[in-house]
């Protein structure tokens, strides 16, 4: 034996086995092809190296999504001589589970069956007789608790009991024969509801679960804000201002400064100093900003959304912001992306891989890219209005989120393709493993770095290579007048702007020392935010969605950006 | 029989069949396309199926999100969300207990 795939439905703990069982070593990649994600590990059992495939969870071998086709691929691409299924079975819902449970019996592959959640069963009444179940389905079955790892041990044991079943059952019978089974080995009694349960329904009721929705976000925020500025300000942020700044300042003396490659790699010295905010330089402000000032929210926002997600809410979140997505023709699961995108647009637009066809991959990163800012804008948004309140604030989201619902609202209409409605597992609450978590944080943020960073240096450096060569002051002189007439504000800010493209928080940072009006400065954080995403994202919208499709999308935010500048410079 | 959407919540009802209707077909957005996830009628009865939805089962409504929200569905142990298109097609009978 030399290969074991688990499989499961989905929110069936697949993921905290496959911890229990690998430990460490772990690779996530794409299934070759595809963009769908999965797991590959090692364990050793008789003192063999065995690789553990996590096969994405699925309902059945009959493939209806891009993620169960996968796991059906990996099934043809293994062999049932070299590889053993272990199939992960919810035990407070045997029933649904065990129509893929006998689809696999069907195949040539060894199958063994674990019953995961077993603790779980006892507080809702229900019984289950293993021993008879296994007799019945002809294979070993396990009860397990894998986030206390009981059961493991066991699995590790007679794994080598697993053997092929020789079940031949039609795919329409398959659920007579579940009914069968289910009468032979299970009870279910009455229970009283768990404190639980109760949230369960408080969060996905139509009228309080709003308000649960917000509290849970607001806290989100608060979190994440928390993590993410910790981070900054007592790990990345000494790390490059008392490591990496001098080693920078004995490149700098080295190549001397006046030269064309000091610029490029060092930027400006700002009072003799590394300044990196400031500098611009690839190696000073172009390796601090994706690794100091955005990494750390990347990290935060990742570790909340793993919570939500192993607790079981995002689904819930999903089904309350139904009604609101379809606005935009998107379901409901297209919250996630732009929950992320609050954080850094690029994680938001890798995301919108979870929407199901190329209309909503489209429409979603269009509007996350005009309407949603990050963290980063954010803050530099707060610190430049704050000073006027609320009315200051205020207008700046209120147009960004009209926005969001208008572009959405006529994407929906013109674009062409599917939209699919929602249709999704609620999974009951439960306490995340915190092992699984940080893992699945940790290969995020990987995966973030290895997708992500490569790319946003290279904008980095081109938007350098233009800056150096005056090719954005030559674009904003023969823009610049033109712009000034539209959204009313002065020449200088028009520089801002293009600035912008490298990166917005500083662009709008360039705004401050301008003097300009309340209404001025509304009009320029909008725009700001909407004309063109930063460097990072554009390049990952290019990745994501291909050249016809980022041009459409960039045509939109431009004309966009400038409409709704002319519109705010009307009203101030 | 009467499609979920006419049905009463928290009561149980019998899964009497998913309707071969065009009702629901039309789903959301997309210039009157849409619904159905990808896949046309056959497909999405498959998945109605895996998750538990299928002739001859019980289900509970348990909420229904305004302004064409989705349908909250009890089956067995777990909670499901449909689309209201979809969910139209799920015809069902009370139970009398």
């Amino acid at each position: 034996m030399k290969r074991i795939l688990l499989f499961g439905n989905p929110n069936v703990g697949k993921s905290a086995i496959f911890t229990r069982l690998t430990g460490v070593r772990v690779v996530a990649s794409n299934y070759p092809g595809t963009t769908v994600e999965y797991l590959r590990g090692k364990t050793r059992i008789d003192k063999k190296d065995i690789e553990v495939i996590d096969v994405p969870g699925t309902y059945s071998l009959y493939p209806d999504s891009p993620a169960e086709k996968v796991a059906k691929k990996i099934i043809d691409d293994s062999n049932p001589k070299e590889t053993v299924i272990v199939n992960v079975i919810d035990s407070t819902n045997l029933e649904r589970n065990l129509n893929l449970t006998l689809q696999l019996l069907s195949t040539k592959f060894p199958v063994m069956v674990l019953l995961n959640f077993w603790d779980e069963t006892k507080h809702k009444g229900i019984t289950i007789d293993s021993n008879n179940l296994s007799k019945l389905l002809k294979v070993p079955v396990i009860p397990t608790v894998a986030i206390t790892g009981y059961g493991i041990q066991e699995l590790r044991e007679r794994l080598s009991e697993a053997k092929p079943s020789g079940f031949k059952i039609k795919e329409k019978d398959t659920w007579n024969f579940v009914g069968k089974i289910i009468k032979k080995v299970q009870v279910i009694e009455h229970h009283h509801h768990t404190f639980l349960q109760v949230l369960e329904e408080i969060s996905t009721h139509p009228v309080m679960g709003i308000f649960f929705a917000g509290i849970v976000l607001l806290l989100s925020f608060a979190i994440i804000r928390l993590i993410g500025e910790g981070l900054i300000g007592f790990v990345f942020a000494p790390i490059f201002e008392n490591l990496w700044a001098p080693v920078l300042l004995k490149l700098s003396a080295f190549l001397g400064n006046a030269n064309i490659l000091h610029k490029i790699l060092i930027g400006e010295l700002i009072e003799g100093k590394i300044d990196f905010y400031q500098s611009f330089g690839l190696l000073s402000t172009g390796f601090f900003i994706p690794i100091a000032a955005v990494l750390p929210y990347i990290i935060s926002f990742y570790f909340v959304l793993s919570i939500l997600e192993d607790t079981g809410y995002l689904p819930r979140l999903a089904v309350l912001m139904d009604r609101l997505m379809h606005q935009i023709g998107i379901h409901g699961m297209g919250i996630v992306p732009m929950f992320l995108a609050f954080g850094c647009n690029v994680p938001g637009v890798l995301a919108t891989r979870i929407m199901e066809t190329r209309r909503e991959r489209l429409i979603a990163a269009t509007v996350m890219s005009i309407s949603i800012p990050c963290m980063a804008q954010t803050a530099m948004i707060f610190g430049l209005l704050g000073k006027y309140g609320f009315k200051g604030i205020a207008p700046v989201f209120l147009t960004l989120f009209l926005v969001w619902i208008l572009i959405g609202k006529i994407m929906a209409r013109y674009v062409s393709g599917e939209s699919p409605e929602i249709f999704t597992e609620i999974p009951p609450y439960r306490v995340p493993h915190f092992q699984v978590l940080l893992k699945k944080v940790w290969l995020r943020v990987g995966w973030f770095l290895k997708e992500a960073l490569p790319f946003v240096l290279i904008g980095i450096l081109l938007v350098n290579l233009f800056y150096i060569f005056g090719f954005i002051n030559f674009v904003s002189r023969i823009f610049g007048g033109l712009l000034t007439n539209i959204l009313g504000i002065p020449a200088e800010a028009i520089a801002a702007l293009f600035i912008g493209f490298l990166r917005k928080d500083v662009a709008i940072g360039m705004l401050a020392p301008l003097g300009l009006s309340m209404g001025q400065l509304i009009t320029a954080s909008v725009v700001l935010t909407m004309y063109f995403p930063c460097v990072a994202t554009f390049v990952v919208l290019f990745k994501e969605l291909g050249f016809w499709d980022t041009l459409k999308s960039s045509a939109i935010m431009i004309s966009s950006a400038v409409f709704v500048g002319w519109i705010l410079n009307l009203i101030y | 029989m009467i499609s979920l959407l006419e049905a009463r919540k928290n009561v149980p009802l019998i899964v009497k069949s998913i309707s071969r209707g065009e009702m629901g077909m039309r789903g959301i957005g997309g210039r009157g396309r849409g619904g159905g996830g990808g896949g046309g009628r056959r497909n999405w009865c498959r998945r109605f199926s895996n998750m538990g939805i299928r002739e001859g089962v019980i289900i509970k409504k348990i909420s229904m999100h305004p302004f064409f929200g989705p349908v909250i569905v009890r089956v067995g142990n777990c909670e499901i969300a449909v689309g209201r298109g979809m969910a139209s097609t799920i015809l069902v009978e009370e139970v009398n207990e």
